[in-house]
């Protein structure tokens, strides 16, 4: 389809700057959404340390690293998206989309197998908490805040997979060109931040 | 939109107005001009307004006696919640950032419209969805947690606080969006010429509260799911009794809500802005003070939450530190309340309604403000935390300062969004009621709170019976005078005298366009290049000025579409800029 | 806004810092458990400060902001400066408490009413 521009711009550059900035905007709010979060965690492990320190130890490693790893690809692989359209190799850029979601989805699974775990063992939010190991309040406000953070870390995920398979059939209908693509840099945005809030959750959860 | 011939324009006829451009329910409903949302915006929050005011007037009624007056003491606490949550969410906050700010801002910033007009009109539905959600919980049954929603009891009352919490996260949503589309707009869409310290007042205000909008409201969505999802699944995580802590949900619920006391007022101060220069024709005594100020609320206002916790159990070393930093507020705002004062001084003053609303904003406010700093102090916050003092307190705030100031911007702006004139002696006659209405309302909470009275209770000793009635008294002529205000300028609309494109001869420039503003609100995109306060420039030059574009000015818009149209302007929109 | 593009080898660049990173957090992590430091205040803090350097690493260069007008890193400090007040001063009243218990009373055992 065409592209017009909107009435209330005079350039492209200011349709285009205005689309880019309005996406940081809504970061910001993102970021203050999850920060929420951080500050619970902070609080909660002020108030127990060793707890927190033991259930921590208790996480698997391997799960949080290799989701780790998952999610930096994942972000390489759709910066390059916008590299390969900016350079006119936009036959790429469904590709290196559909690389990214599956990597996403690879994440998701991992994170499945990781919850079945928890919920074997019994280390499940609040009153479903009955992990025999660590029966303290600090163990349970860490798997509550663990369980609430990751489950709305894994919705953005899965709203970030819906964004870049959007973006995956626009691209291959050639919608994004070397000399418009904000939309796509928008979406990649979206895809970043949820990389960046994992990259905070990783060490917070699973290592220290 | 087609691009016009390059032939010379053979109109002469200008675009029909915004009201008139298109007819039609749908032309309505699915509307991505900014007025347009901004009207339907009007209708929704005075609804609000309406209903919240039900709300007060029946508590108050109830509180007439010293036990049951009229209702049970569920139905009252149901009652008080439902006021809060309505009054905060559904009108403080959208009222005047959603209406005047939605309506005046672009024009003010000689833009067509808003950044993202859709974004626009979904922001307007999820208030409206919100709104829903957050009432049919009073069919599901209501809440009795007060608008704060404090655990633990938030988590074992029997009441459905699910409905409310949910309600009120798409109303955080559609506030989000709402702030995005500002930002967004007052970064990159100034008219040619328009440098920041040229933009007027009022969008200083807006863009201020648009921050907090953006930045604040995320963390009150968090902390309210949780709050719903230890309601719903006892998950505890403000629980004590599992370990949890309550103190760490007032954290966050007031990183929200005690910024949210500046979404409130900040807007009200930019109207305030407006006015006082208007009506006292010359520059406001400093018009960079005012605009620092602003952005300096803005930002200590997320330094000083903590006042809200003194004696919820918070450790007395971040008491002290937000006891100093919340003082830190009065300075900007000081810095506010003199500076609009000292713009009076030699003005040549017109004593409309506005103008009247102004003075009893400023003695409101500052009567608010400053038992405010004696709240924030420890010492007297432990003695009148919870009474009625501290609900005086803020209501000197949220309703003398921001429900004076939506008032006085619906007076205002009025001939702007609608064409007509309201009955200046009814504006000043209404005016003075809502002040003595409200005075007599407020004053004696003071004194009751003083006396010990605690607020949300149902039932007090016979003692304090006289306060009551006086307070009782005031909320009904408080509401009687609303209900005038509101019905003289409905009256307005339909016989109000026309009104030409700036009754007030004013030099801000929503001024320069019509009355109503056409659809695209300039003919052209008119260059703004000097101060909208300038009484120095005669009107006549202020808009050749903005008129004077450079030599790439855009296209004419809708050139050839309104050149079918018949005329519907008044011959007083001939003196519009246009080549 | 003319600014240059990011270039591939900038891409490619930041990957590989992301990932010796990564797992330089992973080998810290271990170091620390073994010295019997771990999840101590120093461990946090080196785990933080990697997370925070890596997460700069994607706002600048996968991100763009490098190559972006000065107002859209404006806005994610101002964000996270105000997510940094948030947190410090919520913890700090958690860390500060005296008068009330620092962590909310624990329930108490079954024989403790009865003394």
């Amino acid at each position: 389809m065409p592209l017009v521009l909107d009435e209330q711009y005079s350039s492209w550059a200011r349709r285009e700057h205005a689309l880019r900035f309005g996406m940081w905007t809504f970061l910001a709010s993102e970021i203050l959404l999850f920060g929420g979060l951080f500050t619970l965690y902070a609080g909660y492990r002020t108030m127990y340390p060793a707890a927190f320190e033991e259930a921590i130890r208790h996480n698997t490693v391997a799960y949080g690293t290799v989701n780790t790893y998952i999610l930096l690809t994942s972000s390489f692989t759709v910066a390059l998206t916008v590299w390969a359209v900016r350079h006119r190799r936009a036959r790429w850029a469904p590709w290196l989309l559909l690389a990214t979601a599956l990597q996403g989805m690879a994440f998701l699974v991992l994170k499945g197998f990781e919850y079945r775990e928890h919920i074997k063992e019994g280390a499940l939010p609040g009153p479903f908490y009955h992990w025999a190991e660590l029966p303290t309040f600090g163990a349970n406000r860490f798997y509550t805040l663990y369980w609430v953070a990751t489950g709305l870390h894994a919705l953005h995920v899965t709203a970030g997979i819906g964004v870049l398979l959007w973006m995956m059939v626009r691209a291959a209908r050639r919608a994004y060109t070397a000399e418009r693509h904000v939309m796509l840099e928008m979406g990649t945005l979206y895809w970043h931040l949820v990389d960046v809030v994992w990259i905070f959750l990783w060490p917070l959860l699973y290592l220290s | 939109m087609s691009a016009t011939s390059q032939q010379p324009l053979p109109v002469l006829a200008p675009e029909p107005d915004y009201l008139r451009a298109e007819s039609g329910v749908w032309s309505w409903l699915g509307t991505k001009d900014h007025k347009r949302i901004a009207l339907m915006f009007y209708v929704s929050v005075l609804l609000s307004l309406g209903l919240g005011g039900l709300f007060a007037l029946a508590l108050r009624t109830e509180l007439l006696t010293p036990e049951r007056t009229v209702m049970d003491a569920i139905t009252y606490n149901r009652m008080f919640t439902l006021h809060g949550v309505v009054m905060v969410w559904l009108f403080l906050i959208p009222s005047i950032p959603t209406v005047f700010g939605n309506f005046v801002l672009p024009i003010m910033l000689g833009a067509r419209d808003l950044a993202f007009p859709r974004l626009n009109l979904a922001s307007f539905y999820l208030y409206v969805l919100g709104a829903v959600v957050t009432l049919g919980s009073l069919v599901a049954g209501g809440v009795d947690t007060g608008w704060t929603f404090y655990p633990p009891y938030a988590n074992s009352t029997p009441l459905a606080v699910e409905p409310v919490v949910i309600g009120i996260f798409i109303l955080g949503m559609s506030s989000i969006f709402t702030a995005i589309n500002f930002i967004v707009t007052v970064h990159t869409l100034r008219a040619e010429g328009m440098t920041w310290m040229r933009m007027p007042l009022f969008v200083w205000a807006i863009y201020g509260t648009s921050i907090i909008m953006l930045l604040a409201t995320p963390v009150l969505g968090l902390a309210l799911l949780l709050v719903g999802l230890d309601h719903g699944l006892h998950l505890g995580l403000f629980d004590p009794g599992v370990g949890g802590d309550p103190v760490l949900f007032q954290h966050l619920f007031w990183f929200y809500s005690h910024p949210a006391v500046y979404i409130m007022i900040l807007p009200a101060m930019g109207v305030i802005s407006e006015v006082v220069p208007t009506f006292a024709q010359r520059r406001p005594s400093s018009y960079t003070l005012i605009a620092i100020s602003t952005l300096g609320i803005a930002f200590v206002g997320f330094l000083t939450w903590g006042h809200h916790m003194f004696v919820a159990g918070m450790s007395e070393f971040d008491a002290g530190v937000f006891g100093i930093l919340s003082m830190f507020v009065a300075i900007f705002s000081a810095i506010k309340v003199f500076t609009w004062t000292a713009s009076l001084y030699r003005g040549s003053i017109h004593f409309n309604t506005p103008l009247l609303y102004f003075f009893g904003f400023l003695f409101l406010f500052t009567f608010g403000g400053m038992t405010g700093v004696a709240v924030a102090t420890q010492s007297l916050d432990v003695h009148w935390h919870d009474t009625y003092f501290v609900v005086a307190h803020f209501h000197f705030i949220m309703v003398g300062g921001s429900l004076t100031a939506f008032l006085a911007a619906a007076h205002y702006w009025f001939p702007k969004m609608f064409g007509r004139m309201y009955s200046e002696r009814m504006g000043l006659l209404s005016a003075t009621a809502v002040f003595i209405g409200f005075n007599l309302t407020f004053l004696p909470q003071f004194l009751l709170g003083n006396a010990g009275m605690p607020r949300r209770y149902y039932s007090y000793p016979p003692e304090y019976q006289w306060l009551n009635v006086l307070s009782t008294g005031g909320a009904w002529l408080l509401g009687a005078s609303l209900l005038v205000s509101l019905g003289h300028l409905v009256i307005s609309l339909k016989w109000g005298e026309k009104a030409g494109p700036n009754p007030w001869h004013s030099r801000s420039f929503e001024w320069l366009t019509s009355s109503p503003p056409i659809q695209h609100n300039f003919p052209e995109t008119p260059r703004l290049d000097y101060s909208p306060y300038d009484y120095t420039l005669s009107e006549e030059e202020a808009a050749a000025r903005a008129a004077a574009r450079g030599q790439e000015g855009p296209v004419p818009i809708g050139a050839l579409e309104t050149a079918t149209l018949p005329s519907r302007t008044s011959p007083t929109d001939a003196r519009l800029p246009r080549e | 806004m003319a600014k240059r593009h990011i270039s591939g080898k900038a891409y490619v660049l930041t990957y590989v810092a992301l990932l010796v990173l990564a797992t330089l957090t992973l080998v810290l992590s271990w170091v620390f458990k073994r010295s019997g430091l771990g999840g101590g205040a120093a461990s946090l803090a080196v785990a933080i400060g990697i997370a925070a350097v890596k997460a700069f690493l994607v706002l600048w260069f996968f991100m763009h902001l490098a190559e972006q007008r000065f107002a859209n890193r404006l806005v994610v400090l101002v964000s996270v400066t105000l997510l940094g007040i948030l947190i410090a001063l919520t913890a700090t009243d958690v860390a500060t408490r005296h008068t009330f218990p620092p962590a909310p009373r624990p329930t108490p055992s079954a024989g403790f009413y009865e003394r």
